[in-house]
């Protein structure tokens, strides 16, 4: 077969839509001519334009977050060691609040009430880790904050959630971080984080909500927090 | 598409082969919305358009060391990647009329691009121009074939039995539609 012969195989074969046979044929054609496998590459890298005249449509936000978290699987990992360990943490810390509060016992009693009040509120939360529904996601750091990460866990039985984050970058001014559940169109505020770059929270409250929530966000927000969401989006992920 | 521009994206690419997550998440902001576009024309689906853009970025990273820059233009390489993402999707299940009905909800639901880099919505915006001028310059026929073909995935023989014309007519008009378009774009010989 000749060049200009296989000139409609050649296009074809640029869209991919040559059958068996027919590529076999044009196969071995290219093989001793590369004039005609220049033809081909210059074809398909043509026919591959033809993806930007598909109508435009927006993906998801959080697809970031997910392609992100799949190349770096190291840097998002939804494990129950993960709940493990911050859950020993949150005991932790509840320890040494209790060690503080039983300090102060001797220090004035009424103080002591309050602090036992405390703790013991504490601790129902730390409960939380254990409810059986415990739901866990990462949050991927967003272009203003690329070396963010957050884990996130939550109980929707018993209507709390704690985060742990870290790497944000320290804020200056009355601003605050805040995060936000999405469900669909809503987004709810779930409470502000405070300006560090660190730390962990924990709330035993989850604003009611039309459906379930799809993702959650953390925003930078003015001191005190906004009813919806302002700022820059400095983390993000799927829930 | 400008040679600066050229080597910039295949820095990027040269980016990824080293590990860089930024350059993921820049490459990412630039071509998420063509690749998702595509797959959502061809599948209609947005799980499955989602899935896509998954599978194509993450064949990205993995395959970025062996991204010959000889062979082509990094969106090229990204576009190619997503079709056949998704015709291995669209032959793997019965092509059914959903399509038409999913383009209307595609209208009423993505309205408005959001890619956070103007830059990139700037770029994305002239090459969409770009290619639609070139299929406005096409006969209505060679822009159908071509649409049937590149979309929906159908050979040759598939587009003759469904649109009644001769096998001869269609493979013609392949190759005129492609060439024109080629063309068009300075895709040509000495033209990149």
């Amino acid at each position: 077969m000749t060049c200009d012969d296989i000139q409609d195989l050649v296009a074809l074969a640029a869209l991919d839509a040559l059958p068996g046979d027919e590529r076999r044929d044009l196969d071995a054609h290219l093989n001793g001519c590369p004039a005609c496998r220049d033809r081909l590459a210059e074809l398909r890298e043509a026919a591959s334009m033809l993806a930007y005249g598909a109508p435009p449509a927006t993906p998801d936000p959080a697809l970031k977050a997910r392609v992100l978290r799949r190349v770096r699987p190291a840097a998002a990992p939804r494990s129950l060691v993960a709940a493990c360990m911050l859950l020993a943490l949150g005991l932790l810390a509840s320890l040494v609040l209790l060690a503080q509060s039983q300090r102060q016992l001797h220090e004035a009693e009424a103080k002591n009430a309050t602090l036992t009040a405390v703790n013991a509120a504490q601790l129902g939360r730390l409960a939380v880790l254990q409810t059986p529904d415990l739901e866990v996601a990462s949050l991927a750091g967003q272009s203003g904050a690329p070396g963010a990460q957050a884990r996130l866990f939550w109980s929707p039985e018993r209507h709390a959630w704690l985060i742990s984050f870290f790497g944000l970058p320290p804020l200056q001014g009355r601003k605050t971080y805040q995060l936000w559940a999405i469900t669909g169109k809503q987004k709810l505020s779930l409470g502000t984080l405070g300006k560090d770059p660190d730390g962990i929270l924990m709330r035993a409250e989850l604003p009611t909500s039309t459906g379930a929530p799809k993702a959650a966000a953390v925003s930078v927000e003015p001191a005190g927090g906004m009813p919806q969401p302002t700022g820059p989006i400095v983390l993000l992920g799927n829930l | 598409m400008a040679l600066e521009e050229q080597i910039d994206e295949q820095a990027l690419v040269a980016r990824l082969a080293r590990g860089d997550a930024r350059a993921m998440a820049r490459l990412y902001d630039r071509y998420a919305g063509v690749v998702y576009s595509l797959a959502w024309r061809m599948l209609g689906v947005r799980e499955e358009a989602e899935e896509v853009v998954l599978e194509v970025f993450s064949q990205a990273w993995n395959s970025a060391a062996r991204y010959d820059k000889a062979r082509g233009r990094v969106d090229s390489w990204l576009l190619v990647m997503a079709r056949s993402r998704s015709l291995d999707r669209l032959r793997g299940r019965q092509r059914s009329e959903r399509i038409a009905s999913a383009l209307e909800e595609q209208a009423q639901l993505h309205g408005t691009p959001t890619e956070a880099d103007p830059e990139a919505i700037t770029l994305i915006a002239e090459r969409r121009q770009a290619v639609r001028e070139a299929l406005d310059a096409l006969s209505p026929q060679q822009r159908s074939t071509l649409e049937l073909v590149y979309y929906e995935g159908l050979s040759h023989t598939e587009v003759s039995a469904r649109t009644g014309e001769p096998l001869g007519t269609i493979k013609t008009r392949v190759r005129s539609g492609l060439g024109k378009l080629r063309d068009a774009l300075g895709l040509g010989e000495g033209m990149r």
